[in-house]
């Protein structure tokens, strides 16, 4: 079926066809985000060069992912091929490059991560035919992060109380079931590896362990942690695997669902070591708990955005609105899609945007309205760098970090 | 059907037949090109007045640019793919262009430009005029954001907004030239 063209002013561009994500919803380890923010290049320094103007996806080593190929502006009966150029990546499905399936999903393996510029060639007809578009291909060597996760159960009793069996603290827990390894497994597998596969960052994750504060440790209420500056050190210096991310998973945190610390940045909360904290349950606000409200795969789908989060500050991200914007104070002040979409967006759960000022953008992605209220931010680790936004860049940032020997301080 | 005027044997005349043009450029990516590469080149092409005759072939340039010649109320420019063919309907519209300040003008110039604005609309192309855009429209209006140095530069702040405001009327304005 013929694509109609309408001309004004005797010119008119068609670019027939872009380079998408293949599945919608939450993170899949195969299924990579892609930086399609703009056409224009605007890559990280450090990411390999060419000339593709489009999306950037990135990948781990030996990793075999699914991109799409959508058609815009081109009828559904033409055929497709996929070929490669450099040496990062090649084609794994279809075989020869094409003809693409109804759905234009593709897959490409990763090959090696080398300094020369690798992109996907989308062509017209058969394999040596005109390139109608183009996305530009990064593979990754992994890099490691070393998780020592804590489940913490947190008294107001004094410790002799509760070694004598009393204390009213709780053991944080998803879905009623107390927090264990084989629900952090899970966490990691589902929504935390897929969210930093892209950025060619890998887990290894050791079994709980298990801690217990009391009031002794300066905790005056059952499950809330994070009442002030000494329990951030108490709970960050607690039982502490060296050379690892240690990840404390509290009941309650007190005004935050979570807190991640680079090394550098712990003085500012009175913190004496890097460290994650997260609130399974909810959190303490004036006076109140606020239980998470999703539940279900989701509430394990928010549970994994927000420890991914978190770990996106473990690995030096800022907040994408915190650096450059001008509603710093609101965090909920940028309602655009690109910043939604960004793993590093302040607030994980967000209401619909609505309006003509802010048009039906939320789902654009396709992480997640939930209801019909709201929704999920989204998880891309951003590998474009785009100039006005100073954060941008997230990936290469991360990588950079790993050079840091206060990676695991 | 064209008439053209008969002159007595031996005599000499000329005739005028207007044969309009216009550009099409086939590229990788929207925008115009800044000396960068975009141009979809060598694709082979065929264009068809209305009647279904062929009356140009050819294959595309480094710059994707085709002048198609419009025969009628529109041809057909038809770009070969092996045995099968990517067909593309092309109409001139005479009528001014909708005023960047209005919806409708906004989804001109983003087709123009050859964004992604979807295909509702009475000409099937994405400008419906609708005031709260799709999410088309607003995923075009970010891409042309970030994609225009003026809006995506550096020290801008809270630029890439979606919201086609003056900063964008004005790149929307340049880059469509109308």
């Amino acid at each position: 079926m013929a694509v109609n063209v309408s001309v004004q002013n005797k010119f008119q561009i068609i670019v027939p066809a872009r380079v998408d994500r293949a599945v919608r919803g939450a993170p899949v380890l195969d299924a990579p985000d892609v930086d399609d923010r703009g056409w224009v290049n605007n890559r990280a320094t450090g990411l390999n060069v060419d000339d593709a103007r489009g999306a950037l996806f990135g990948t781990t080593v030996g990793d075999v992912v699914r991109l799409k190929v959508v058609r815009e502006d081109l009828d559904d009966a033409v055929p497709l091929f996929v070929t490669t150029t450099g040496d990062q990546v090649a084609i794994e499905q279809p075989a020869g490059g094409g003809p693409l399936p109804a759905d234009g999903i593709f897959s490409v393996r990763s090959v090696a991560d080398t300094t020369t510029g690798s992109k996907i060639q989308v062509r017209l007809g058969n394999a040596s035919g005109a390139v109608i578009c183009e996305a530009d291909a990064h593979t990754f060597t992994p890099k490691t992060v070393f998780i020592t996760p804590h489940v913490c159960v947190i008294h107001s009793a004094n410790a002799a109380a509760v070694a004598a069996g009393g204390g009213t603290g709780q053991t944080p827990s998803i879905n009623g079931s107390a927090l264990d390894d084989a629900q952090l497994t899970n966490l990691f597998d589902t929504i935390i590896r897929p969210i930093w596969r892209p950025v060619g960052v890998e887990f290894q994750i050791s079994p709980v362990q298990n801690e217990v504060f009391t009031g002794n440790d300066g905790f005056t209420q059952d499950n809330v942690a994070l009442q002030g500056t000494n329990q951030i050190a108490t709970v960050y210096g607690r039982n502490r695997g060296i050379g690892t991310c240690n990840i404390f998973f509290m009941h309650t945190t007190d005004q935050f669902l979570g807190l991640g610390l680079k090394f550098e940045d712990r003085a500012v909360l009175g913190a004496n070591n890097s460290g994650i904290m997260v609130g399974v349950n909810g959190d303490f606000n004036s006076g109140a708990f606020n239980a998470r409200s999703s539940a279900g795969a989701d509430l394990v789908h928010e549970l994994g955005n927000d420890t991914a989060h978190e770990i996106g500050h473990f690995l030096n991200l800022d907040h994408a609105d915190e650096v450059d914007s001008d509603a710093a104070s609101n965090f909920n002040g940028r309602v655009d899609t690109y910043n939604r979409r960004f793993l590093m967006h302040p607030v994980n759960l967000l209401p619909l945007a609505t309006g003509t000022a802010a048009p039906p953008r939320f789902d654009d992605i396709g992480y997640g309205q939930v209801g019909a209220s709201g929704g999920h931010r989204g998880c891309l680790v951003t590998l474009k760098h785009h100039p006005s936004h100073q954060s941008d860049g997230e990936t290469m940032t991360v990588r950079r970090r790993f050079r840091s020997p206060n990676l695991f301080k | 059907m064209s008439f053209i005027a008969r002159q007595i044997l031996g005599a000499t005349m000329f005739n005028t037949i207007t044969v309009r043009t216009v550009d099409i450029f086939l590229q990788k990516s929207p925008n115009k090109p800044h000396g960068d590469v975009r141009g979809i080149e060598g694709a082979r092409f065929q264009v068809r007045d209305s009647t279904g005759a062929v009356i140009q072939t050819g294959t595309t340039p480094a710059d994707g640019k085709i002048q198609v010649q419009i025969s009628g109320a529109f041809s057909t420019l038809e770009v070969l793919a092996g045995s099968a063919v990517a067909q593309y309907t092309i109409k001139i519209r005479d009528s001014a262009a909708e005023a960047v300040t209005t919806p409708a003008g906004q989804q001109r110039r983003l087709r123009m430009l050859g964004y992604h604005i979807g295909h509702s609309g009475p000409e099937g192309n994405g400008v419906d005029g609708i005031a709260v855009p799709t999410k088309e429209v607003d995923r075009s209006a970010l891409e042309l954001q970030a994609d225009t140095p003026a809006i995506n530069g550096a020290g801008q702040t809270n630029a890439m907004d979606g919201v086609v405001g003056n900063h964008t009327q004005a790149a929307l304005t340049s880059a469509a030239g109308v």
